[in-house]
């Protein structure tokens, strides 16, 4: 069954004074569990389609319907809230609050997801016990690599078994082997908790780990192949 | 909740430099304000003392004709029923019977206008400490038929103590007033209008000069605590026929005073309201500089999920809180120097000394020492932080995530 599903998204830019096409007509479908990666050159559109995804920005015209949900439908605040309850996101600098150690970082959306404290706290140690951080809990970013500071973004998007993630070139401050970890883990994670997850990259080493891979060119779909793995 | 504070409370934290020289332009304008409120409000508290107990009282009790009219013909019986609503009133801490009136003094070479006082001085004492004042020769008894002459008028009549003074006037109700009382003391009033012209006389010997046994011209009355001198007043007016009594606070019967206390009190504010410019201008830089810095960081939480609201709140907490601690330190800072200075006084050299006479003072600089000199400061420099702290509240509900995100 079809998570997410974009009908006829276009964003244009600038419409009333020079007019940029982002987006073109895009129809995509991603199914519960798929393991995607968004490619294309720069300026392709894959970010656009991303914060289109995640609620971030409203499209010019089209729908993204999310378990059959038209989020563009949305207000903000209803927005923001779906945001918090059906989306985790991964950001190419981490972006982890740095005033908070890793397990308040991990903790952070649960929190705000009003969990029960003990509930927070159990998933909190087990997902930073799975992306191989369990020695690490009261460290603050600071006190973190970066790749450290990554599994850490990916515990945080992940801990409260988001509907699907979106992570936007989350390898492309890291080192290969900083790189393949994250990638591990993820993959692990995708497969054990069953979330779907969408990358937007250049990177090679994301590429050819995802099972599906996404074509961007000009804002339209050049090309969607799925693989066997 | 709880995650919001300590959210804000960290933040504080992650530029400490930044948040001290912050907290430090607090605290140095909260003590510098302290002591300028303290400076204003003591020598205001110094020059109404003197004034009102020199002269009016606190409050008076009057006839209800002798403020349009202040002759002795209006003089009202100090009966039993004036003296029980007093004794009931717990809320008084004494009372000071007077009979004033202008008189003519003589002596054998000069004539002036005099204003003869008649006082219970056990009364008087406890208002304004005339046995202090005494100068030369001794104090009266209340048996007394003699008088104590102020200083200045002593000397504009080159009299000394031992000379006899005559004394005339129009007693009460068509009476005649007219007596020859020896010069028992004299006495230094530091109101130089009084100085130049008072004369005291025992209470029960001044009635019967004016043929006005067991009559008062006012009646002084001196509140338990100061400040509730009007409320006092006010549960006083309820108790007396206003057809036959009147009751005036100070600031009525000397609004002169009131009006000049008004004007310095402004030009006072002024200084203080520089320093809350001073304070305000800090915060807001310090605000300034951390949403520019924060934008990023704050396009992300509202990504993830924060509502607006919750990211407005922390900010909002952060203002308070740098503001917290720079009042609160500069209170605490400026307590220890407020209490040295109320009971050090900056003593003003011989060449002050004049002008401050002029006013009835001491030629030194009191401080005052209330907790409303402290809570006016907190007060008024947290109203600055609200104020300010709405500008980050209104930049995150106006705030554009996407461009946030990127920036």
């Amino acid at each position: 069954m079809a998570v997410i599903e974009t009908i006829g998204l276009t964003k244009i830019y600038n419409e009333t004074i020079v007019p940029v096409k982002a987006l073109h007509e895009v129809d995509l479908s991603f199914d519960q569990g798929e393991f995607t990666s968004i490619v294309g050159p720069s300026g392709s559109g894959k970010t656009t389609l991303l914060n289109m995804l995640g609620g971030l920005d409203k499209p010019s015209s089209g729908q993204i319907l999310i378990n059959r949900k038209d989020i563009t439908t949305l207000k903000e605040r209803q927005l923001t809230n779906f945001r918090l309850q059906h989306i985790g996101f991964v950001f190419q600098s981490y972006n982890l609050i740095p005033v908070l150690t890793a397990i308040e970082n991990v903790s952070f959306i649960m929190l705000l997801q009003k969990h029960s404290r003990k509930k927070i706290d159990q998933r909190a140690r087990e997902i930073l016990e799975q992306v191989g951080l369990g020695d690490r809990l009261n460290a603050r970013p600071s006190q973190l690599s970066g790749g450290q500071q990554q599994r850490v973004a990916v515990a945080r998007a992940l801990a409260s078994r988001p509907d699907f993630v979106l992570a936007d070139e989350p390898t492309a401050n890291l080192d290969t082997q900083s790189a393949f970890n994250l990638l591990d883990i993820m993959e692990k994670l995708n497969r054990e908790e069953n979330i779907t997850l969408i990358f937007s990259t250049h990177d090679q080493r994301v590429i050819e780990r995802a099972r599906r891979v996404i074509t961007l060119v000009d804002g339209a779909v050049a090309g969607d192949e799925k693989r066997q793995q | 909740m709880k995650l919001l504070i300590t959210l804000a409370w960290r933040n504080l934290w992650r530029n400490k430099r930044r948040t001290l020289i912050t907290a430090s332009s607090v605290f140095f304008a909260v003590i510098l304000a302290l002591i300028a409120e303290s400076m204003i409000k003591g020598s205001h508290e110094a020059m109404i003392n003197n004034m009102v107990k020199l002269s009016t009282g606190y409050i008076q009790l009057q006839d209800s004709l002798y403020e349009d009219e202040p002759s002795v013909d209006h003089a009202f019986m100090f009966d039993n029923s004036v003296k029980q609503i007093m004794q009931q009133n717990s809320h008084i801490a004494y009372i000071v019977p007077r009979f004033e009136s202008y008189m003519l003094a003589a002596t054998d070479q000069a004539t002036r206008p005099v204003m003869l006082r008649g006082v219970d001085f056990e009364a008087e004492n406890l208002l304004n400490a005339t046995s202090h004042k005494l100068i030369a020769g001794s104090l009266l008894d209340k048996t007394d038929q003699s008088v104590l002459l102020a200083e200045g008028l002593a000397q504009r009549l080159k009299m000394q103590v031992g000379d006899s003074i005559i004394l005339v006037g129009q007693g009460f109700r068509g009476m005649s007033a007219a007596g020859i009382f020896p010069v028992k003391g004299i006495v230094k009033i530091s109101l130089p209008r009084l100085n130049d012209r008072l004369i005291y006389m025992p209470l029960a010997a001044t009635q019967q000069l004016f043929g006005a046994e067991e009559r008062l011209t006012a009646l002084l009355i001196t509140p338990q605590d100061l400040t509730q001198t009007d409320k006092l007043a006010q549960e006083l007016r309820a108790k007396f026929d206003p057809k036959w009594f009147k009751v005036l606070s100070w600031k009525q019967m000397m609004p002169s005073l009131l009006q000049s206390l008004k004007l310095d009190r402004a030009s006072g504010m002024l200084i203080i309201y520089m320093l809350y410019l001073v304070v305000g201008f800090g915060i807001l830089g310090t605000v300034l500089t951390m949403m520019l810095e924060r934008q990023r960081e704050f396009g992300i939480l509202l990504s993830v999920g924060m509502k607006r609201g919750q990211l407005a709140l922390i900010t909002f907490v952060e203002t308070v809180f740098i503001s917290l601690i720079g009042v609160a330190a500069g209170l605490i800072g400026g307590l220890p120097i407020l209490v040295y200075m109320h009971h050090h006084p900056i003593r003003f050299g011989k060449e002050m000394e004049a002008m401050f006479e002029a006013y009835g003072m001491e030629a030194v600089m009191p401080f005052a020492l209330d907790t409303e000199v402290f809570s006016s400061q907190a007060i008024v420099v947290l109203l600055i932080t609200l104020i300010i702290g709405l500008y980050p509240v209104l930049k995150v509900f106006r705030m554009n995530i996407l461009k946030a995100a990127r920036n």
